[in-house]
């Protein structure tokens, strides 16, 4: 991303996107969305069970997921993308998980499925290559070994939680045995403790679950609200969780534990509502590394925009404008500053981006553009006369300082990590080809 | 309106010069000095091949002439109806240093220089190490006229075994490209067919099962929508016309666990309605597993259009393949680097 | 210290009979595509042998480029088009759009932009799935003859043009985000030195530039600043826009190597850090320009205006010692 170090840093250095810039007007009815972590790909998951994913270069569609068979056949509920950008991971609500491989993405590399739809499915768990799922109408989150060619599945319960209910009684494990938690809607892997689940249920809990290879322990549990846990999210660096409930509300807390990983606590720090209008929050994002802001799309017809605050002092700075419609799934791509959502009547794709103007003074590096006028005042040494000799070992000194060709920067100016390579995914030359001898 | 081209002075109407008396012709407007001329249709004038820049050996392919003021209207027909005429040309023999006019039904003007053209373009052909005209005979080894004519029609022609051993059989792409080929003939669409079958199988006895529960309900919803056309939308009808009264029925095997009579009686014999039996779902409101035989349906049918369309997509693969194998074959026989490798063609032995 | 070694003739001097202009060794370090008149040679390097890949252009080929997953090579031509041909399946697209010659190409290390650039003095930016053009970038009063792209970052390209500047575009937007020039510090007779060459370093931090007059220059373009020099000693004017390359030994502690043919079929190296010359190879392509240099890991490719083309390899002189 070194176009960032040559533009003006004002403008790059913004922290949230602003301005529409971009509509994806698709054939099919988007209904969730997910950049790839690099940015480069943009998923589109449809009420079909297609997943379109578009290459943000060119702004066209680059691959179908299981054009080759295999897709799925119902909308898609959630879309997630391996940290290298090579697999992603898609529920529907045909009751599939499906593992798609991008090198090879015509067909599932591992598929498994429930006896019901699947709301989420993110990758995490104890498995080299695994996934979390939640499915409707289950007590427990899944956890899936995706290794094998036929994936493994679990369910994530606390031994006590297994327990008959004589057993429950009988054992000093009734505090556990006490509640009903309802069902887990939503599963999220902290990305820092990576052995830490904590996933939202149908009655409103918080259950955090330590995950090793051994057992499952749930460590703890948080009631925050009586109602449904619609989405959940946790910012990068892992203290900040918020959550959407069906109850009008999304609540922002900061999580903190003990160095055993033993004992946790939530601390609300804020409550977003729409107090005039009463909307419910379809979708919720964070921003990059600690989460200095967070961005909702709201329920209702009434509803067009994406509503961002400031986390720390909650308040809303930007009302980004431009869709026509209802709003639904959000993502952020960190990388090239954009965010992006579907609408709901239309399924088209909309892109929020930050707006660089071009600097014209780059074109003619002697000039400088300034805002006004200013009055022309030479220079103390502006025409003092440099030896040539002076000026030879300048320019000799400036090339005995040690260069380095190979080392490639660790991150771009906004603290993005760039320094490894991504997947690339082929190009479909079969399709450029069956395109080409369409006529013929 | 067509301009005169710029080496053409503007139109002149004098026929006699002034001076001598003499008739005048042409653009330049001089007596007839036994050069070569060719008469106007349009205004009858004459014109000097060499003033109106036309090579003399073209004098036989004049078909019909009209000089620069009749082509651009000022005079003859054009100047009085706006029809623009054009001079017209006779086809010129393919032998490039004739310039007779072709005979009827011919690109030639005789047959001698037919043969003489398709003589000197056998010569042309150079294929290093071999005489050019066996390898021809090898290309054009059809002797039938209709499959000469249609040479190049269809691609490049194979060439046989012997004039290029292995050419596909040796292509590890070619080879790749068939054994998907051979995959997706064989078993793959087969496999997906047998599904469907089960599924439709099951979800009739699921079926059964409900009108013998429920019958005289869903008796006229059954007829209702027997008419329906696509199949898949007759089972999702039939799901919502049943939905008022019938067990779910989904059950993970998809294997029908007894006859429909006996498992109702088993249903019948239990006292609270059961939620399963024998591993099938029977609960009368099934949210959880609602339009199962729908979606598993929908999920071969795609599985079975993509084994169509990959089969189409591969036998395209193989095609271009073979074509560009051939290319290069050819591009190669050609080369001078390749001098080296023998090729035996039948017609040595 | 270190030093070339000769493993393979390519291919011998073709004589008189058409310029050849450019060789490269494909990314996966397999294959040499090289520029044979209006069609595309293909070298494997390990059979040996090669392969003829016609294109439809109807003129010669000034440059070609791998794409980075080496299962295709574009084309850029006389004839002002550029064709890319899949190695196995023969013509993907024909980019038709550029008034004038094509000069020189270049793909993004993700193989969805191709790039090209011209004597009509414009950039062009294609979509190689699609085969369409996505943007124009005209901000140079010459031809433009050389333009390359960070490996691991598409969001920046360089281009080098006649009239003697240097300029880095966003390949997103087609702005202009900075103009390194020549004239500033090189005060030349005549104005300006065109630009003959640009080639990023493998981390996208520098760029070496090489310019008519034979001087080649490693700038840090962010500060715009030159930051290393190296004189072959050739004339001031010269005709043909001879190649260059960086070359990595395979010992990460060793600093890359420059290499760059001359217009009297030399190719000189000299190390990148201390500016010291390491070899001067003087015993092949006897005064045929070398037009075009391209290495791979400690291969390096050399190709003369006559079709003479070699395949060399670096040696550390400790070890050949």
């Amino acid at each position: 991303m070194t176009n960032l170090l040559l533009q003006d840093p004002f403008t790059v250095l913004k922290e949230y996107p602003e301005r529409l810039t971009q509509t994806f007007e698709t054939p099919l009815q988007t209904c969730c969305v997910e950049f790839s972590h690099g940015g480069d790909y943009l998923a589109m998951g449809c009420s079909n069970g297609a997943v379109i994913l578009y290459d943000m270069d060119t702004a066209k569609p680059i691959a179908m997921l299981g054009n080759r068979g295999g897709g799925h056949v119902r909308s898609i509920q959630s879309i997630a993308w391996s940290k290298d950008d090579r697999y992603i991971l898609t529920s529907s609500r045909d009751w599939y998980v499906k593992l798609w491989d991008l090198q090879k993405p015509g067909v599932p590399a591992r598929q498994v499925r429930f006896e019901s739809p699947v709301w989420t499915c993110q990758w995490g768990g104890p498995f080299d290559l695994g996934c979390i799922a939640t499915v409707y109408e289950e007590e427990y989150a899944f956890s899936i070994n995706l290794t094998p060619e036929t994936p493994v599945v679990a369910k994530i319960c606390d031994v006590y939680e297994y327990l008959g209910e004589d057993e429950k009684e009988s054992e000093e494990n009734e505090e556990l045995e006490q509640q009903d938690f309802g069902y887990t809607l939503v599963a999220c892997v902290h990305p820092v403790w990576k052995e830490i689940l904590i996933t939202g249920t149908s009655k409103g809990w918080f259950k955090i679950y330590r995950i090793s290879d051994q057992k499952v322990q749930l460590v703890h549990s948080y009631r925050f609200a009586y109602s449904n846990a619609k989405h959940m999210i946790i910012s990068q660096s892992g203290d900040r969780v918020a959550i959407n409930s069906s109850d009008r509300t999304i609540r922002q807390y900061s999580l903190t534990a003990n160095f055993e990983l033993t004992e946790f606590n939530f601390a609300l720090e804020h409550r977003y509502q729409d107090v005039i209008n009463r909307l419910q929050w379809n979708s919720i994002r964070f921003s990059s590394n600690s989460a200095e802001y967070l961005v909702a799309s709201a329920h209702g017809s009434s509803a067009r925009d994406l509503y961002l605050w400031e986390t720390s002092t909650g308040t809303l700075v930007r009302v980004l404008e431009g869709a026509e419609e209802e709003l639904m799934d959000i993502d952020w791509d960190f990388n090239h500053m954009c965010i992006t959502s579907n609408g709901l009547e239309t399924g088209n794709v909309y892109v929020w981006s930050l707006v660089i103007p071009p600097k014209w003074s780059a074109l003619a590096p002697d000039f400088e553009e300034v805002e006004e006028n200013i009055e022309y005042r030479e220079k103390e040494d502006e025409f003092d006369q440099v030896g040539q000799f002076e000026q030879q070992q300048e320019l000799d000194q400036a090339e005995e300082v040690k260069i380095d060709l190979r080392t490639r920067e660790k991150f771009d100016v906004r603290g993005n990590e760039i320094n490894f390579n991504r997947f690339v995914i082929p190009l479909d030359y079969d399709s450029i080809l069956m395109l080409k001898h369409w006529d013929k | 309106m067509v301009s005169l081209p710029d080496w053409c002075p503007a139109y002149n109407p004098q026929k006699k010069d002034a001076e001598t008396g003499e008739e005048v012709f042409c653009i330049c407007k001089k007596p007839d000095s036994g050069e070569l001329m060719v008469g106007c249709d349009g205004c009858d004038d004459w014109f000097h091949f060499s003033c109106l820049k036309m090579p003399t050996k073209y004098n036989e392919l004049v078909f019909s002439f009209y000089c620069p003021y009749c082509q651009a209207g000022v005079t003859g027909p054009g100047a009085t109806d706006g029809n623009l005429p054009k001079t017209l040309w006779r086809r010129k023999c393919r032998v490039s240093d004739c310039f007779k006019p072709v005979a009827e039904n011919s690109k030639y003007c005789s047959e001698g220089h037919a043969i003489s053209y398709l003589r000197g373009l056998v010569d042309r052909v150079e294929v290093p190490g071999h005489e050019a005209t066996p390898v021809l005979r090898e290309m054009l080894r059809e002797p039938d006229f209709d499959h000469f004519k249609g040479v190049g029609q269809n691609g490049l022609p194979t060439p046989s075994e012997q004039l290029a051993p292995g050419l596909f059989s040796n292509d590890a792409q070619l080879q790749e490209l068939e054994s998907q080929l051979q995959k997706v003939r064989g078993g793959a669409k087969r496999r997906v067919e047998t599904q469907l079958e089960q599924l439709a199988q099951y979800s009739k006895w699921v079926h059964a099962v409900n009108e013998l529960l429920f019958g005289d309900g869903n008796q006229e919803h059954a007829e209702s929508t027997s008419g329906s056309r696509s199949k898949a939308s007759r089972a999702q009808k039939r799901k919502k016309a049943v939905k008022k009264k019938a067990i779910c029925g989904y059950s993970a095997s998809l294997v029908v666990p007894c006859p429909a009579e006996q498992f109702v009686s088993e249903f019948k014999e239990l006292e609270d309605e059961p939620t399963e039996l024998r591993g099938v779902c029977c609960k009368l409101r099934c949210t959880r597993h609602l339009d199962w035989a729908g979606t598993q349906e929908n999920g071969l049918q795609f599985q079975l259009e993509s084994l169509e369309s990959s089969e189409e997509r591969l036998q395209l693969l193989v095609k271009i393949r073979e074509d560009q194998l051939k290319l290069q074959f050819y591009k190669k026989l050609t080369q001078i680097d390749t001098t080296s490798i023998k090729i035996p063609l039948k017609n040595e032995s | 210290m270190g030093q070339f070694q000769l493993i393979a003739t390519v291919k011998q001097s073709q004589g008189s009979k058409q310029p050849f202009t450019a060789a490269k060794i494909s990314p996966n370090g397999q294959k040499i595509a090289l520029c044979n008149g209006p069609d595309i040679e293909i070298y494997d390097i390990h059979e040996k042998t090669s392969v003829l890949l016609s294109t439809l252009h109807s003129r010669p080929l000034s440059d070609l480029c791998w794409s980075p997953d080496s299962q295709c090579v574009a084309t850029a031509s006389d004839d002002f088009t550029v064709i890319i041909t899949h190695v196995a399946y023969g013509e993907l697209h024909r980019l038709v759009g550029h008034t004038a010659p094509v000069t020189a190409l270049k793909f993004t290390h993700k193989g969805n932009l191709l790039c090209s650039c011209s004597m009509d003095e414009s950039i062009k930016i294609w979509d190689t799935l699609t085969g369409s053009l996505l943007r124009t970038l005209s901000a140079h009063s010459e031809p433009v003859v050389s333009i390359d792209i960070p490996p691991h970052d598409a969001s920046i390209l360089s281009s080098g043009s006649y009239d003697g500047l240097i300029r880095i575009f966003d390949t997103a937007t087609g702005h202009c985000l900075k103009t390194l020039t020549y004239d500033k510090d090189w005060q030349s007779e005549n104005g300006v030195v065109p630009i003959s060459q640009v080639r990023f370093s493998v981390n996208g931090k520098f760029l070496l530039v090489k310019s008519l007059d034979g001087i080649l220059k490693i700038w840090d373009f962010v500060r715009g600043k030159v930051v290393r020099t190296f004189i072959s000693g050739e004339s001031n004017s010269l005709r043909y826009t001879c190649g260059m390359d960086f070359l990595y030994p395979a010992q990460e502690a060793d600093d890359p190597i420059v290499v760059s043919g001359t217009e009297t079929g030399e190719i000189v190296c000299w190390d990148s850090q201390t500016k010291q010359l390491q070899h001067r190879i003087k015993r092949k392509h006897c005064g045929n320009p070398v037009m075009d240099i391209s290495c791979h890991g400690s291969l390096m490719c050399s190709i003369s205006l006559c079709g003479e083309c070699n395949l060399w390899t670096w040696v550390d002189s400790e070890s050949t010692a």
